[in-house]
């Protein structure tokens, strides 16, 4: 990995907390008009799948989707003016969190339904193949999704039929406020590769230069049309499954052990210990992304809400009957 | 910057909270992200953190208040070293509000 793409992995993932916290803010405010699933401790893999991908690359997300749209390029204003139902917001404001779009940045939505956004990566997949591209999709989904039915029939369509699909399953051992345990019947979802013919990993979603490793072989495979690959990257919610939850099922202690694998710290580390870069790089570069999030927070409340007008903008007739 | 604190509105449903206990006394220090005080919610008694480091100055309701609003004020907060006129800055907000 070079100097540059290690600095940027970095640079994304302040980008991502910092947001994340000022959305945590913003909701607790009262300037957030729907839920909020925040992305805090699971950064390393937007931006480590992310780093991979080229702009016309798909991904598909889920209801936890800000990191993967800000990893995906989308801009920090519109996501966040988006989550606070503003006009200006990607999706218009009509939208919010779960309806996360930008197709000019391959962001094809964050998707409220739990295992939603795994048939639209496949399909995603499927349309690549049969124009002859050579991008690639990518579905991110938690470990409930893994059990849903829409992953085992995307799985194995696309094995059977080699499609460019990257499944990333975010392994952050809770569904709302079942512990993965309690619900899975492997130990790691990462072995269900084997199920479906194809390669299934299982990497440590924390530390970013894994998750960078294992996604920049998965794409090449993908993009040669050698067919899918499932990666597992364990992680944890350190936050509530949403804002404002009492998160009864588990233990402040077991919160405070997974806080000390914090994968900022980690990277930070390694790049401090590595000279690649020095605290004074990192606090320029904290500071850097906390003026942006500041900018774009800023923008998201000064921003209007939608007229009723707009529900006739960025409709399906006006993209595709064109 | 002195800010104010509000009932804050943590789930879609909660319309109302009340507080169950302050953590934090008056002129104390609070560092970003400690506990500030507890609240009862529709659903749950949560622990709501402080956005950014300071001084509580003012605590505007307390247990005895009962359920107020979502986004009433609740208290204020300064800058550690910063005066402030907690009244002044209170008006200001309901100002605001009101537009």
């Amino acid at each position: 990995m070079d100097a540059a793409t290690q600095r940027r992995l970095l640079e994304t993932m302040l980008r991502i907390r910092k947001a994340e916290l000022q959305l945590a803010v913003m909701y607790k405010n009262g300037k957030v008009p729907c839920a909020a699933h925040l992305y805090e401790g699971q950064e390393a893999i937007a931006a480590g799948v992310c780093e991979n991908l080229r702009l016309d690359d798909c991904i598909t997300s889920t209801h936890r989707g800000h990191g993967h749209c800000i990893a995906k390029g989308m801009s920090l204003k519109e996501m966040m003016a988006e989550v606070c139902g503003k006009k200006t917001g990607c999706s218009a404001g009509k939208g919010g969190t779960m309806h996360l779009f930008k197709p000019e940045a391959g962001v094809m939505g964050t998707v409220g339904i739990v295992g939603g956004g795994i048939p639209l990566a496949t399909g995603l997949g499927l349309a690549m193949k049969m124009k002859a591209t050579d991008q690639v999709a990518v579905s991110f989904f938690g470990d409930g999704a893994a059990n849903n039915g829409a992953f085992h029939e995307s799985l194995n369509m696309a094995s059977l039929w080699k499609l460019p699909v990257i499944y990333i399953c975010e392994n952050n051992l809770y569904a709302t406020s079942v512990a993965v345990w309690r619900s899975t019947s492997v130990p790691n979802v990462g072995v269900r590769g084997a199920g479906y013919g194809m390669p299934g990993l299982t990497v440590d979603g924390n530390r970013v230069d894994d998750v960078y490793e294992a996604a920049a072989d998965a794409v090449a495979r993908a993009r040669a049309r050698e067919g899918p690959t499932l990666i597992e990257c364990v992680t944890y919610r350190i936050r509530g499954h949403f804002e404002g939850e009492d998160a009864f099922y588990r233990t402040k202690e077991e919160v405070a052990e997974a806080r000390k694998r914090d994968p900022i710290d980690y990277w930070k580390a390694r790049l401090i210990a590595d000279a690649a870069i020095t605290e004074e790089d990192f606090q320029a570069m904290s500071a850097k992304a906390d003026s942006e999030v500041a900018e774009a927070a800023a923008f998201a409340d000064a921003s209007p809400f939608p007229e009723p007008e707009d529900a006739l903008v960025l409709t399906a007739k006006e993209h595709c009957c064109a | 910057m002195a800010y104010v604190v509000v009932m804050p509105r943590m789930g879609q449903t909660m319309e109302e909270g009340s507080v169950v206990e302050w953590m934090k006394k008056e002129g104390e220090a609070v560092s970003k992200g400690e506990v500030l005080l507890t609240i009862q919610s529709d659903k749950a008694e949560l622990e709501v953190e402080a956005d950014y480091s300071g001084v509580l100055v003012k605590i505007l309701i307390t247990p005895e208040d009962g359920e107020i609003p979502c986004l009433d004020p609740i208290a204020i907060m300064a800058e550690s070293g910063e005066t402030v006129d907690a009244d002044r800055v209170l008006e200001e907000f309901l100002a605001k509000r009101r537009k």
